[in-house]
């Protein structure tokens, strides 16, 4: 047990996306900060793209979805009442180990839904506040791209050239061309050159089972280098159960089981939650006292509440020729935002992007793809494989699904992790407007599909295994009767703790969070580093 | 020393290796290089997955009692004896009637399938991981983006 003696100033709990960006911030400013994470250090040099199995892997202990990874580090998450499987990673890094690193940023717009469109909240941040660390972020974690992109004011130039189209990318954007909608190389946490200590990206494909080259910007080669060095801490293998709170009602410090299994304290001065928008939530409701008998911070109600993924529905085109989809980062090649602003005549408010995506390995294709049309066995197997086998384009349709109380993270009344910590429960269903807007972006991924001279096009209109994106359970907001935390991701409730991850969003956008996760957390640092005195006394 | 000395600690009796052998010759047939999934070995593949998890072991030999029963069943036959489109008829009916069990070994039979060099080979491509060799990607053509500038500003001034 530690005593008064080691408390530490600011203790974070996550070292993925959000507390990677957020421990580093403060480090370089000399602040003595300390995070805790659940999973350990991975080596890249063994990551399963070097291995013969590594199709396979995919499949077992590099799943994205826990239930199935089942890794000591890792939680179970109910989701049987949900049509969406939530995903994520359990290890410095966090989530980033798998990510796509598709890199968009939120539109200016997506900050003031309320006011634009009638619906949600507008944020209590804006694009314009938050663009020196949406810039920061792209900096330390390095962004391939070009600038000059219509659907957003106009960026910093981005560290490296675009990743390659390959021919894939050149097919997709002659459809797109054709119906003269808007395209745009992605902008992607992967780099296309050596920068900052980093390798290129060798256009190997499979970025999900991490990258070998760090040229994927997971935050164990990006952020978290950097914040050791500085003097950041970082504990291992330390699986936080509660936060604790002292008679003043402030925290003070969280007890967590520690690689021996036995249970540790740990005091700090101020803590920060970054376990995603479903850990922190967990964490936040598991973390019950007299003073805070429905969970720590809520006495809104709203943790765990309003949780939003984006719906995914994805449309695979199949094309004569060979495209070489098995070749370059699976996640990326380009996007389309002709469907991204509010136009109320097509049928619903908000709207949606298209991320084109390429495709994987034979074992992938023969298991159906990212659509999960599983190619048929018996005597037409082999012609089916030989038709799609790198022959097709996948557009992901990403929507704006907006927040609603009864989409919800719960604990779950039996289900714990391997230490007896009750394991979230997640309840989901989507509105009539995101099936709506689902069903406009399959028609029109389809057209354009077709225009790039797709010969046919499998749909999956709701794909399960989608929960990549976690937020909304801690929302931002001014008022503390309907939010969580406030415009510099305090808790209301608990002025000294603190959440910078995807929690906070007040709403979701249509497009991937993460450079928006990492440039809220900085700024949230920025603001802890500008108050210091005040916040740490 | 004979083969099966390597072998490791196998799942499957003789009897349901045969089963498994004939159906995997159904699911993935033989064309042109390419070998069918039995004769190529993957029973052998699925044999090790079993030895490393109980759940599939549970459901897949489930699903092999199941074929050979409704091959009974329906032919009064065991399902090694039928002729190739009775085989398919059977293993149709299995696939509806026990659906989550039949993709499971499906799955397990395209894993085996896929991830066999002599079949990556045929296929024309390199046995090998995608790293550290990685791939060459052309560049693509950027010059159309100067016809999505001049259609103008897309997003919404807040
Ligand atoms: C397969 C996959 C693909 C993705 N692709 C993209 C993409 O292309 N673009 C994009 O923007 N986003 C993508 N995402 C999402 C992205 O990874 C997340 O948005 C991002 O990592 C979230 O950051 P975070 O800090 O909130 O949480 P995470 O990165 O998930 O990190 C949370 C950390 O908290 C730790 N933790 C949780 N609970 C506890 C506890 N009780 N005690 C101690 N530690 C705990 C976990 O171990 C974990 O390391 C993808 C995600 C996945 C899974």
């Amino acid at each position: 047990m530690s005593s008064e003696n080691d408390r530490v100033d600011v203790l974070v709990i996550g070292a993925g996306a959000s507390g990677a960006a957020f421990a580093w911030s403060l480090a370089e400013a000399g602040i003595d900060v300390m995070c805790l994470d659940q999973g350990g250090w991975l080596d890249p040099a063994s990551y399963p793209s070097t291995e013969d199995d590594w199709e396979i892997r995919r499949q077992t202990d590099f799943h994205p979805d826990p239930n199935f990874r089942r890794l000591p580090e890792d939680y179970p998450v109910n989701d049987s009442d949900s049509p969406i499987a939530p995903l994520m990673y359990n290890a410095v890094g966090g989530s980033t180990i798998h990510w796509s690193a598709h890199f968009p940023r939120f539109h200016p717009s997506d900050f003031r839904v309320k006011t634009l469109d009638g619906v949600a909240d507008d944020w209590p941040v804006s694009y314009r506040q938050l663009e020196p660390f949406f810039d920061l972020n792209d900096r330390i974690m390095g962004i391939a791209g070009i600038t000059g992109d219509t659907a957003y004011p106009e960026k910093s130039p981005r560290q490296t050239p675009p990743i390659p189209f390959g021919r894939l990318g050149d097919t997709v954007a002659s459809g797109f061309d054709k119906l003269g909608w808007h395209w745009w190389p992605s902008d992607s946490a992967v780099l296309t050159a050596a920068y900052d200590g980093r390798a290129a990206c060798n256009n190997c494909g499979p970025c999900d089972i991490g990258c070998t080259r760090r040229a994927k910007a997971s935050t164990d080669v990006t952020y978290w280098p950097k914040a050791v060095a500085k003097g950041a801490v970082l504990q291992t293998h330390a699986r936080v159960r509660e936060v604790t709170v002292g008679k003043d009602g402030l925290a003070d410090g969280v007890v967590y089981y520690g690689a021996d299994g036995q249970v540790h304290r740990q005091d700090a001065r101020v803590v920060v939650m970054a376990c995603n928008g479903i850990g922190t939530a967990r964490l936040l409701l598991n973390s019950r006292s007299p003073s805070f008998p429905d969970g720590l911070a809520n006495s809104s109600g709203l943790v765990g509440k309003n949780l939003m993924f984006h719906p995914y529905a994805m449309v695979t085109g199949v094309f004569d020729e060979d495209l070489e989809s098995y070749k370059g980062p699976v996640g990326l090649s380009l996007i389309c935002q002709e469907f991204y602003e509010t136009d109320l005549s097509r049928g619903f408010v908000r709207g949606y992007a298209f991320q084109v995506l390429r495709s994987s390995g034979p074992v992938h294709t023969a298991l159906g793809g990212i659509s999960g049309h599983t190619i048929p066995w018996g005597e037409e197997h082999h012609k089916i494989f030989a038709d799609r086998f790198g022959r097709t384009a996948t557009f992901a349709v990403v929507g704006e699904d907006l927040p609603e109380e009864r989409n919800q993270v719960t604990l779950d009344a039996q289900l714990t992790d391997s230490d007896g910590i009750p394991a979230p429960k997640i309840s989901y269903r989507m509105s009539e407007n995101s099936l709506k807007m689902m069903e406009h972006g399959v028609a029109r991924a389809t057209e354009a599909l077709e225009a790039a001279g797709a010969h046919e096009v499998l749909v999956n209109p709701l794909l399960r295994p989608a929960g990549w994106h976690l937020m909304g359970t801690a929302r931002m907001g001014t008022d503390a009767k309907v939010s969580v935390v406030d415009q510099n991701g305090r808790c209301h409730d608990v002025r000294n703790l603190f959440i910078v991850d995807g929690s906070i969003f007040v709403t979701a956008g249509a497009v991937n969070p993460t450079s928006t996760i990492q440039a809220l957390a900085l700024y949230i640092a920025d603001y802890v580093k500008s108050n210091a005195r005040d916040i740490l006394g | 020393m004979d083969a099966y000395s390597t072998r490791p600690a196998s799942v499957l009796v003789e009897s349901q290796r045969a089963v498994l052998t004939d159906v995997l010759d159904r699911l993935i047939p033989p064309a042109g290089s390419l070998p069918a999934a039995g004769a190529l070995g993957v029973a052998d593949y699925i044999d090790r997955v079993l030895a490393g998890s109980t759940d599939l072991r549970r459901t897949i030999l489930e699903v092999l009692l199941q074929i050979d029963a409704t091959a009974g069943r329906e032919h009064s036959r065991a399902f090694s004896e039928l002729e190739g489109s009775r085989k398919d008829a059977v293993l149709r009916r299995v696939e509806t009637v026990e659906p989550e069990g039949f993709q499971a070994l499906l799955r397990q039979a395209y894993n085996g399938y896929y991830s066999d060099p002599t079949v990556i080979t045929s296929l024309g491509l390199e046995a090998r991981p995608p790293q550290p060799a990685g791939y060459e990607l052309e560049a693509g053509d950027l010059s159309p983006l100067e016809k999505v500038k001049r259609r103008g500003r897309m997003y919404r001034e807040v």
